[in-house]
């Protein structure tokens, strides 16, 4: 169980993306929230605290960006120190520089698979995971 | 031993600098020659009777000339030439007369005629009277007082110096004339250049005036390459720089066969272009076509008399036209055309001045032409570049989102059906779990084709960039390829995985994890699906900072036909087409990675027995590690 009783809070607006990774999670023994419009995040954000780690989608509707969200999130002192990682299915090589600038903890490129929560729990534990590549888990 | 001689002689007979005057530096040069031949021949003369006096008399003659030349020599060798040169000819005469009167010996009268003979080479007209006059006393002295030691008569011998210094008189006499004469020819000829040095002074400056002028103009305005900026210049420039009353610039069209008014000076010269002053170049009346077509200056000193002169009510004052040709590599350019508002304004000087100016705008002319020519080729270049640049991007940016868009599904398709086959979602059979296991296979293939098709049209448009990190552990990334090796290989126990490396001595290096990562699964990946028996060996070696990694297998080989082929885009070996399937975009995406890194990917093989290939990747090199600063510093 490599996330047992941590609290992890998932931003995506894709119901089905949002299943899939709650499922790898849970099964390592997460607790999940989520957000699906990435509207007022932060503040869902914070009725859930304490909160381990945040997933980040990049892309929602209406030309919302994961990397506006993540500013949103940042300018809330209870929210500093949460560790944010990208899970998108965006370019990683134009994706991953910004996110890194922007001070994101890491990137996970979409599709997943199982070996996200290895992931996840490197991040909880203050490790940077950039570059992340998932096949290797089919 | 030659050249040393020629050196004495020259330092013993040289002229004192201080005589200008050629002739007198001639007679300086001749007199010192005298005396340099002479004081040697008396130096002996004179030591001869002092070491062996002869008995009789002892004259003092030779060591008294012997004094004399000394004297004469040093005077000459110090400048004053014809003070030395009257010193020895009268001091010579009167050592010998007294020799002839002292010892009664008549010869040396003889001598005095030759002391006579070397002062009219080098004495004035005056000094040679003044010793024929002396000689002649001298001779009728002695004739008078010591007739008996005279061997000829008295009679003869004056009869002999009255002829002799007659012709002698009437030599020098001639000699004197022609001087005179000489000396007045050079004198009108002095006043004459002077007069007309004075004349050419006036019109050099005059001529360096309008130089300065022109070229004065012309200094400002080849530096302007702007066409329009530079006719409007030279018109303005050249009217003040000449104080004229209005110049134009006309510029010829060849394909029109017109002139064409291209600038003017001041207002007039706007309006005018407004108006639009063009004419066929063939136009009879006016200066303009005229100086066009014969490309000769054309000049109307006072236009109320010239019939071509075409008068122009925006220039009701133009009194005085001139009309240039402005021709540049035998090519006529344009007209400049200047007016004065006085009559015979234009002098000779001033339009051969103008003529020199013409020809220097016409080459600034020509050339801000092709100034033109050239940027304006230069900005279509500039912006096909551009189009190409914002194609580029264009089908980059759609690659990418569509990469995203083909990703998202893949997302769902992939994990789920995972969740249907590992029986999460409830029980599936064995047939129903290879059907599922298939899908999966062929998502995975699907997400392949999408990133390889990214990745080389990134490559292709330049547009690659590493996202470099420190500290990447390698022997961690060997750990999920060789996992995956083992998952490939589940299905062949003909094939064994090899392991050659001690991951303990692996370091960690500098790169773009997911790159290399790329690279490596490639490799392993197209091992296993190529070799039916034996085995794989990955072997990791470091050497030299780099770290050289081999990936060998025994599987059919590459014909050496298809060692180059397999690296570039879109080409497969024949085999890698019939058996292997996959894009062909594989090899040489994974060599271009390599060599992003400052790496390299090569391979060997034979037929039937295998195929090796061949990684190198820095461990930390320079130019890595600023691309992890610069990803930190963005």
């Amino acid at each position: 169980m490599l996330l047992k009783n941590k609290r992890v809070f998932i931003v995506e607006d894709d119901a089905g993306n949002l299943a899939i990774a709650s499922v790898y999670l849970r099964q390592q023994g997460a607790t999940v929230f989520y957000e699906r419009w990435g509207r007022d995040t932060p503040q869902m954000i914070l009725k859930h605290l304490p909160i381990d780690v945040i997933l980040m989608d990049l892309m929602f509707p209406n030309n919302v960006s994961g990397f506006d969200i993540f500013d949103q999130i940042r300018q809330f002192k209870q929210l500093e120190h949460i560790p944010v990682v990208a899970v998108s299915a965006a370019d990683p090589d134009s994706a991953m520089p910004k996110a890194l600038a922007k001070g994101f903890s890491g990137f996970i490129s979409k599709p997943i698979s199982p070996r996200i929560s290895k992931h996840i729990a490197r991040i909880i534990e203050g490790k940077k995971v950039w570059a992340a590549e998932d096949m290797t888990g089919f | 031993m030659k050249q040393t001689f020629k050196n004495f002689w020259n330092s013993v007979t040289a002229v004192h600098p201080s005589i200008q005057d050629v002739e007198e530096r001639g007679y300086s040069k001749l007199l010192a020659m005298l005396f340099s031949y002479l004081i040697p021949v008396f130096t002996l003369v004179v030591l001869r009777s002092l070491l062996f006096p002869t008995g009789g008399t002892p004259t003092i003659l030779a060591p008294m000339l012997f004094v004399l030349m000394l004297v004469a020599y040093v005077i000459n060798h110090q400048g004053y030439s014809k003070v030395s040169a009257n010193l020895w000819i009268f001091g010579t005469a009167a050592i010998v007369t007294n020799e002839a009167f002292m010892h009664n010996t008549s010869y040396m009268l003889l001598v005095l005629f030759l002391i006579f003979m070397q002062a009219v080479l080098l004495l004035s007209i005056r000094s040679v009277s003044i010793l024929g006059i002396l000689s002649l006393i001298a001779l009728a002295l002695y004739a008078v007082t010591q007739p008996p030691a005279l061997p000829i008569s008295p009679t003869f011998s004056i009869f002999f110096f009255v002829l002799g210094g007659t012709i002698l008189i009437a030599f020098t006499n001639y000699r004197a004339k022609i001087e005179a004469e000489q000396r007045q020819e050079l004198l009108n000829a002095n006043e004459a250049l002077r007069q007309s040095e004075a004349s050419l002074e006036q019109r050099v400056k005059e001529r360096t005036r309008d130089l300065e002028l022109a070229i004065g103009v012309s200094r400002q305005i080849t530096t302007i390459l702007d066409q329009d900026q530079l006719l409007k210049a030279i018109a303005d420039q050249t009217k003040e720089a000449f104080h004229l009353y209005h110049v134009s610039v006309f510029t010829y069209q060849e394909k029109q066969q017109q002139m064409m008014l291209a600038a003017g000076s001041g207002e007039t010269g706007e309006k005018m272009r407004e108006l639009g002053y063009d004419f066929p170049l063939h136009l009879e009346k006016g200066l303009v076509p005229h100086a066009g077509r014969t490309r000769t200056s054309i000049l109307a000193n006072d236009v109320s008399t010239n019939p071509t002169h075409t008068p122009n009510p925006l220039l009701p004052q133009t009194r005085a036209e001139l009309a240039v040709p402005m021709i540049a590599n035998n090519t006529l350019i344009g007209v400049l055309d200047l007016q004065s508002d006085s009559v015979n304004y234009f002098s000779d000087d001033i339009v051969r001045v103008i003529s020199m100016l013409a020809e220097q705008l016409a080459i600034a002319v020509e050339n801000a032409t092709l100034f033109d020519e050239v940027e304006t080729a230069r900005r279509e270049q500039v912006a096909v570049a551009e189009k190409l640049r914002a194609v580029d991007n264009m089908k980059s940016q759609f690659l990418a989102s569509m990469s995203h868009e083909l990703r998202t599904p893949l997302n769902a398709i992939l994990n789920f059906t995972k969740f249907v086959q590992t029986g999460m979602l409830g029980p599936v059979n064995d047939k129903q779990k290879d059907a599922l296991n298939k899908t999966i296979g062929s998502g995975k293939h699907l997400l392949a084709l999408i990133n390889d098709v990214l990745d080389i049209t990134k490559i292709e448009s330049d547009m690659l960039n590493l996202f470099v990190e420190e500290d990447v552990s390698l022997s961690e990334e060997l750990e999920s390829i060789v996992a995956t090796a083992e998952t490939l290989l589940s299905e062949k126990p003909e094939v064994k995985f090899v392991g050659d490396y001690e991951a303990e001595l692996i370091p960690d290096i500098v790169c773009d994890k997911r790159r290399v990562r790329q690279i490596l699964l490639n490799l392993v990946s197209n091992a296993c699906k190529f070799t039916e028996e034996g085995q794989i060996t990955l072997s990791i070696r470091i050497e030299n900072e780099m770290v050289n990694i081999v990936v060998k297998d025994t599987g059919p080989g590459i014909p050496a036909e298809d060692h180059e082929l397999i690296f570039e885009p879109f080409r497969q070996s024949h085999a890698g087409m019939t058996n292997g399937g996959g894009t062909g975009l594989g090899l040489p995406i994974a060599r271009r990675l390599a060599e992003a890194h400052g790496g390299s990917l090569a391979m060997e093989s034979v037929v039937g027995q295998g195929t090796t290939f061949f990684v190198t990747l820095p461990v930390a090199s320079a130019k890595l590690l600023d691309m992890t600063k610069m990803g930190k510093a963005s």
